[in-house]
């Protein structure tokens, strides 16, 4: 590949020096034009000339979100610009979401394997949503939590036997509706009565015996969030 | 002449009648005048003699009256009451004599008193008093037998008044009665009552003066007594005088000062009983007391007295005790004891006599060491106490009775007065009633001015005045709050830029890890590798050291709030869990506990708290979790037990020995985790305390349990119960109730010492109200413990004060049975009084009614309404809704206008009076809550602070020395290249760590192997420590709200005195924290340093500039990292943090750079619409969110 000119931004001399030395070692076609430990600085760089990829580190001496601002910035005036996030910040998940919502191309942990070329290189292949791997291994984790709930989701309506009328009945008991007005639901075609015995038949599959004394509609509602057969977030009444 | 002769005959046995008569008379007189003679000389020839004057009397009732008098006079000085009361009941019966009967009622008093029968001996008192009077308005016709008989009981009357009171504990009264009999008193004709006067007088109590003069008073009345006693062979006066002069000679000082000033008295009574000085082994005072006492025992016995031969061994037995001589005071006290018992069977028993034997008794048990028989007697003493006590509780309310009595004369004349009043008046009436209804209507307009009105208005205004105090109370209290978590929210501003700067080092350590990684490419590449391991090492001991010195300076001012407080404080709260754990058909088993703990109350709510909670995660169903307490001298064992799933050996074996262990790891074995971390912070905080003082050195922490059956997890806490710090404490900590249970339970253990402490503590901490019968008791235990130690002045004063209130001491139950005897003595001629009224009334009324039928009714309605009303105002503010129903109702009844609206008016006040009450009372009690909101932040604040502490040392502790290691290993591989190592320390705590660098490739070298060990290892432990101080800081501290910059520059140049531009620029913040950065910032460098405030690209930016100096480079760009040299710079930038976290990452700035002649710091704030001012401080005001 041809040569590439890479402004670093870093805070920290030690780490610099670490970074530099990955960059010279590892990615030879890299031309570093310049080092930046501060906003002021890297501006000043930025007019002297204009590189092809921005090593950034998202804090800066005081302020320690800067990178944040200064992303969101370059990516306005230079669309085309390649910008890396390289980051200590390896707690702060919503510090990511920021910076790869103000236009970020990826982001590299400080940690594990740290800056490898692979990264480099793919991002200056015109990649988007470059990741290390520890990076990775957290939103997996992330990911595997929400497939898993899922899917509990799917093992409870089985387990539990569930049918659509008790989900429904469930849904609308979380949104309030009395069970009058469930019953005037056009897809509910149950009496009130029966509706009763339908919430004491849920209560019975969804507590073991000894649970079941003093039941009400809340803690079945509660429950039902509880085992996923209900999604706290996906709340929707049906039309009447 | 036969008739003459007949006369004759007749005038003749006429004569001889009389004379017989008079000679039976003076026989009669002589044997009754032989008997009175006798009676304080020979009890049973008195006895004699006067059955010989009613063998004599028959037919004389006179004669027979007095005769049955003496003869019950002897019955009462031998302790026959019952039969003394049957002799008098006789003269009762029969007797017209009010001189007899007098007797006979002074007899009765004397014995009602003696007995302890005050009703009744009031009874005979009001019968002699009312006697007296109808006799000495006759005393001209006496003759001079009568007069001596008169006087003899007048003076008796007096005598036995003032002892009475005397008992009674009324002295003034005493003083005044026997100053009553002094007017009756005389030698020459009646000896046996002068003795008897000045007897009383010698024997104590009676008189006034410096306790010298008063010890020479009635030493020489005694003297008196003593002397003419002898000569005239009264033995009872005799044998007394002996008894009070022996209690005199026994106590030292009373006897140096008559050796000094009746040396002639003295000697003369020492010389007169050489030969009673039986005992050589006495010191020569106690010899010389116990030789009068003998004698007067000996006297005693030959007159055949058993009370005053128990009271003279009493005295004997007193003057042994004082002289140390235990087993002869003993032998005295059961004598005395022994003859006591003789008379228990007798339904009128003497109870004072009988209790006081018994308390000496129970002392000289108690010096002798025989607790037990010690606390029999005391236990006998106490009931005879209470039992003499309900008797003279009615006592107490003889000024009542004597009122009552008087007042039964007066009340006659104003029945007549009523009479004539009522008549008059009704004349008065019938002519202006109509001047009168229009009076009433005028009295119900002007209800505002009445005093009932004034009082309920008086109320409301102190209701008013308790809410606004409550209030101001409240206030304050918040206050207080406010300012310890202002406090504490700087403290946790600080813990979490300690963290931070924990947190710097994780950058490099990952980057040692990468390093490492990288070693074994090319053995002549590794140079700079490993140099750059070494510089990272040294920057990660310049972060270490810096963290080091702020810990250490922080530790200086360790803030553990160590207080005494009792657990069941603590129990309370975490029994609230108790309908959690009845959610998940667990019981929450809390015992009722009295022990008291020093600790911090706080953390040790969160501990237990913390372990009750992790007993609930891990227990199923069914299950029980149940606090235990176990408590030694020196600490209070705390166990939260739990028939859960229970820990491993292994497990059990971490918890309790490691310092440092993964709480993710335990427990993994039951597939259920996340023991570990509360866990830790328990172990945590014992540790804190045992570092803060060795009296925390009882602290301990420890984890039992067995896989299937259960958990144990205890801690243990000082229990402290130094005498003088309870004390101190009590003041702040404990109620006199919870001191006299306190002294009662040392008591009961034989902690005889601290019981005397705590009740001495309780009583004077006894502050108003004096809580009477908590004082009894408090006494009583204080008297025990002083008996029990042989303190024996103590024991005295505490007994005296015992039995002092316990003779005051009455309740209100007593008022029923005193309305009882009011009835009862009014019932006679009063009643009849009262129908006599009312009978005149309701023919007034009658008449008035067919008369005046409708003017009377519009008066009575009008009566009727301002009744309601004066009602309505009485009970105000109780029931207050009904009150105004009521107000309403009459409203809405009234006709004329003009009473309506002044009804109206007196609602309207009352209503908005209340209201205004109710308000206040509202906010005061909205006040409360907020403190108590307050309180519970605060101490989440603290813990939360006071845990990090503990991680932040934890974490100082256990990884210090991590980097200077591979420093080490680096070093020597580029001096002697790559050494075979073996890993010193870690791998001793490290048993249950698995590394994550452990597997390392089998080709690398072995040095690469063992560095790669050593910093996996170091990473893992250092994250594991960060994440669980991480845990305290996830909830934000921030309270964000508008603030003008203003107001920020107005703080920064009052505490600073920093010259601010003006500005109008408001920002979105946390006033605190704010003001803190100023603080900080100020404080490391503010000579000819000015701030402003401008806007750009939508922030606003405060530049603080200073002039003169400037910054290196070196200074710069380390300014606000982990090397700088100021830890201020770094909360600076945590506050600045905080602030971009809350505003949701804008990018806040904070740069330092020099300028022309100086530098400048400029940070970024989040810009705000400008508020109305007074709206933000008032919020300021409320921290909660």
């Amino acid at each position: 590949m041809e040569k590439f000119k890479v402004i670093i931004v870093e805070d920290d001399k030690l780490e610099l020096k670490g970074t530099q030395q990955i960059l010279q070692t590892e990615v030879p076609e890299a031309e570093l034009i310049g080092t930046a430990s501060g906003e002021s600085e890297f501006w000043r760089l930025m007019r002297e000339g204009q590189p092809d990829l921005v090593l950034l580190d998202l804090g800066l001496g005081g302020s320690t979100t800067v990178g944040v601002d200064i992303c969101r910035q370059l990516r306005t005036r230079y669309a085309d610009m390649k910008i890396l996030v390289f980051t200590g910040e390896i707690l702060n998940e919503r510090l990511w979401v920021e910076v790869l919502s103000a236009g970020a191309d990826g982001i590299i942990l400080k940690t594990g394997n740290l800056l490898q070329r692979d990264d480099v290189m793919q991002v200056m292949h015109g990649r988007h949503l470059v990741f290390n791997e520890p990076f990775l291994e957290k939103v997996m984790a992330r990911f595997r939590k929400i497939v898993c709930k899922e899917q509990a989701a799917v093992d409870a309506f089985v387990e539990y036997e569930i049918d659509e009328y008790d989900e429904r009945f469930l849904r609308h008991l979380a949104l309030g509706y009395t069970k009058d007005m469930i019953a005037g639901l056009r897809q509910m075609p149950f009496s009130t009565k029966s509706l009763e015995k339908r919430q004491v038949d849920l209560t019975n599959r969804l507590f073991s015996e000894r649970e079941r004394n003093g039941v009400n509609a809340v803690r079945l509602v509660v429950r039902a969030i509880q085992l996923h057969i209900i999604d706290p977030e996906n709340l929707v009444a049906d039309e009447q | 002449m036969k008739a003459k002769a007949a006369l004759f005959s007749i005038l003749l046995v006429l004569a001889a009648c009389t004379s017989v008569g008079e000679r039976n008379a003076m026989s009669v007189e002589e044997a009754c005048d032989r008997a009175y003679r006798l009676r304080y000389t020979d009890a049973s020839a008195s006895l004699q003699a006067a059955k010989q004057a009613y063998t004599l009397s028959e037919g004389n009732p006179d004669g027979q009256a007095e005769a049955l008098n003496n003869m019950a006079y002897v019955a009462y000085q031998q302790m026959r009451y019952d039969q003394a009361l049957h002799l008098l009941q006789k003269v009762y019966g029969f007797s017209r004599n009010q001189l007899e009967l007098l007797c006979a009622d002074v007899l009765t008093m004397k014995i009602m008193q003696r007995i302890g029968r005050g009703k009744s001996f009031f009874n005979s008192r009001l019968r002699a008093g009312k006697r007296i009077g109808r006799i000495l308005s006759e005393e001209g016709s006496l003759t001079s037998r009568q007069k001596l008989r008169l006087h003899y009981a007048l003076t008796e009357f007096h005598i036995v008044a003032s002892t009475y009171y005397y008992y009674l504990g009324q002295d003034e009264a005493a003083r005044r009665e026997i100053d009553d009999a002094a007017r009756y008193v005389n030698l020459e004709t009646d000896t046996t009552q002068w003795l008897y006067y000045h007897y009383m007088l010698g024997s104590g109590g009676l008189v006034e003066g410096t306790p010298e003069e008063v010890t020479i008073a009635e030493f020489d009345h005694l003297i008196r007594v003593y002397t003419l006693a002898r000569v005239r062979h009264f033995a009872y006066f005799e044998a007394n005088a002996l008894q009070s002069l022996s209690a005199m000679i026994a106590d030292s000082l009373r006897a140096d000062l008559l050796k000094q000033q009746r040396l002639d008295a003295y000697s003369y009574l020492y010389e007169h009983h050489k030969r009673w000085q039986s005992d050589g082994t006495l010191p020569s005072r106690y010899q010389f007391a116990a030789a009068l006492s003998h004698h007067a025992v000996s006297l005693f016995r030959q007159y055949n007295d058993l009370f005053q031969t128990a009271c003279a061994l009493r005295t004997l037995g007193e003057v042994y005790f004082a002289a140390g001589h235990y087993d002869e005071a003993l032998q005295s006290f059961r004598s005395a004891l022994h003859l006591a018992s003789y008379h228990r069977r007798s339904p009128y028993q003497v109870k004072p006599w009988l209790a006081g034997i018994h308390e000496n008794l129970s002392l000289t048990y108690s010096a002798l060491g025989d607790k037990r028989l010690a606390d029999t007697h005391r236990n006998t003493y106490l009931d005879l106490l209470d039992q003499s006590r309900q008797n003279r509780e009615l006592d107490s309310r003889k000024a009542l009775l004597g009122q009552e009595a008087r007042s039964e004369q007066i009340q006659f004349a104003l029945l007549l007065l009523l009479v004539v009043v009522v008549v008059v008046l009704s004349v008065v009436y019938y002519r202006q009633v109509n001047h009168r209804s229009r009076s009433f209507e005028q009295r119900v307009r002007g209800i505002s001015a009445s005093e009932e009105c004034q009082q309920a208005r008086q109320r409301l205004m102190e209701l008013q005045q308790q809410s606004e105090e409550r209030l101001e109370e409240g206030r304050e209290a918040c206050e207080v709050m406010r300012q310890r978590i202002l406090q504490q929210q700087q403290r946790h501003i600080l813990q979490r830029t300690k963290l931070s700067v924990v947190y710097a080092i994780i950058p490099y350590l990952d980057r040692v890890i990468a390093e490492v990684k990288k070693l074994d490419e090319k053995a002549e590449n590794a140079a700079p590798h490993l140099t750059y391991i070494q510089e990272l090492c040294s920057g990660i001991m310049t972060i270490n050291d810096r963290l080091t010195e702020w810990i250490q300076v922080q530790q200086g001012r360790l803030g553990l709030q160590v207080t005494r407080f009792p657990l069941a404080d603590v129990l309370q709260v975490i029994s609230m869990q108790q309908y959690a754990f009845a959610q998940q058909q667990l019981t929450l088993d809390i015992p009722e506990t009295d022990l008291q703990v020093k600790a911090d109350k706080p953390l040790t709510l969160f501990m237990v708290n913390t372990l009750v909670d992790n007993a609930r995660k891990f227990t199923p169903a069914g299950g029980k979790v149940s606090v235990a307490l176990d408590a030694t001298d020196s600490y209070v064992e705390v166990s939260i037990c739990d028939t859960g799933i229970g820990l491993s050996p292994e497990d059990v074996q971490t918890l309790n020995d490691s310092k440092v262990y993964d709480p993710n790891l335990i427990g993994t074995k039951n597939a259920s985790k996340g023991f570990g971390f509360g866990i830790m912070n328990c172990k945590g905080i014992i540790n804190s305390y045992r570092k803060l003082s060795s009296l925390f050195a009882v602290c301990d922490f420890g984890v039992e349990s067995r896989q299937g059956k259960g958990s144990r997890f205890w801690f243990r806490l000082p229990r402290v119960l130094l005498l003088f710090f309870a004390v101190h404490c009590s003041l702040f900590a404990f109620s006199q109730q919870e001191l006299f249970d306190s002294a009662y339970a040392a008591n009961l253990q034989s902690r005889y010492a601290e019981a005397y402490q705590y009740s001495d503590s309780a009583i004077r901490l006894m502050t108003e109200p004096v809580d009477t019968p908590l004082l009894v008791s408090l006494y009583n235990e204080q008297a025990i413990a002083a008996q029990a130690l042989g303190w024996w002045d103590a024991y005295r004063q505490s007994n005296a004060e015992c039995v002092r209130l316990h003779r005051l001491y009455s309740t209100d139950g007593s008022l029923a049975s005193d309305c009882q005897r009011l009835e009862k003595m009014t019932a006679d001629s009063r009643v009849l009084y009262v129908l006599i009224v009312l009978l005149l009334i309701a023919s007034l009324a009658l008449f008035y009614m067919v008369v005046l039928r409708h003017r009377l009714r519009h008066r009575a309605s009008l009566d009727d309404l301002y009744q309601r009303l004066l009602a309505v105002l009485r009970a105000f503010p109780e029931n207050a809704s009904e009150l105004d129903q009521e107000l309403q109702a009459i409203i809405g009844s009234l006709e004329q206008p003009q009473l309506r609206q002044s009804v109206q008016e007196l609602r309207q006040m009352l209503s908005s009076g209340l209201a205004k009450v109710n308000e206040t009372e509202e906010a005061a009690q909205e006040t409360e809550e907020k403190a108590q909101r307050w309180r519970f932040e605060h101490d989440r604040l603290y813990v939360m602070n006071q845990i990090l502490d503990n991680s932040l040392s934890t974490i100082k502790h256990e990884t210090m020395y991590f980097p200077s290691r591979i420093k080490q290993m680096v070093d020597s591989s580029k001096s002697f290249g790559p050494p075979s190592l073996t890993l010193p320390n870690c791998s001793a705590s490290n048993g249950q760590l698995p590394l994550k660098g452990e597997t390392s490739h089998p080709e690398s070298s072995p040095f690469k192997g063992e560095l790669e060990r050593v910093c996996g290892y170091y990473r893992h432990i250092y994250m594991l420590l960060y994440e669980q101080a991480q845990r305290q800081t996830d909830q934000s501290l921030l309270r964000m709200q508008p603030i003008a910059v203003g107001n920020l520059f107005a703080y920064a140049s009052k505490t600073h005195g920093i010259v601010c531009q003006p500005t109008e620029a408001w920002v979105r913040g946390d006033e605190t924290l704010l003001q803190l950065f100023f603080d900080q910032m100020l404080a490391v460098d503010k000579a000819n340093a000015a701030l402003s405030a401008e806007e750009r690209d939508g922030m606003i930016y405060i530049i603080y500039n200073v002039a003169g100096r400037q910054l290196t480079p070196e200074q710069l760009s380390n300014l606000f990292s982990p090397q700088t040299e100021r830890l201020e710079y770094l909360v600076m930038r945590q506050i600045v943090r905080e602030h971009d976290a809350a505003c949701g990452h804008p990018g806040l700035r904070l740069v330092a750079e020099n300028t022309e002649g100086g530098y400048r710091i400029t940070f970024s704030l989040q810009k705000e619409k400008p508020r109305n001012n007074e709206i933000t401080t008032s919020r300021n005001n409320d921290i909660t969110t």
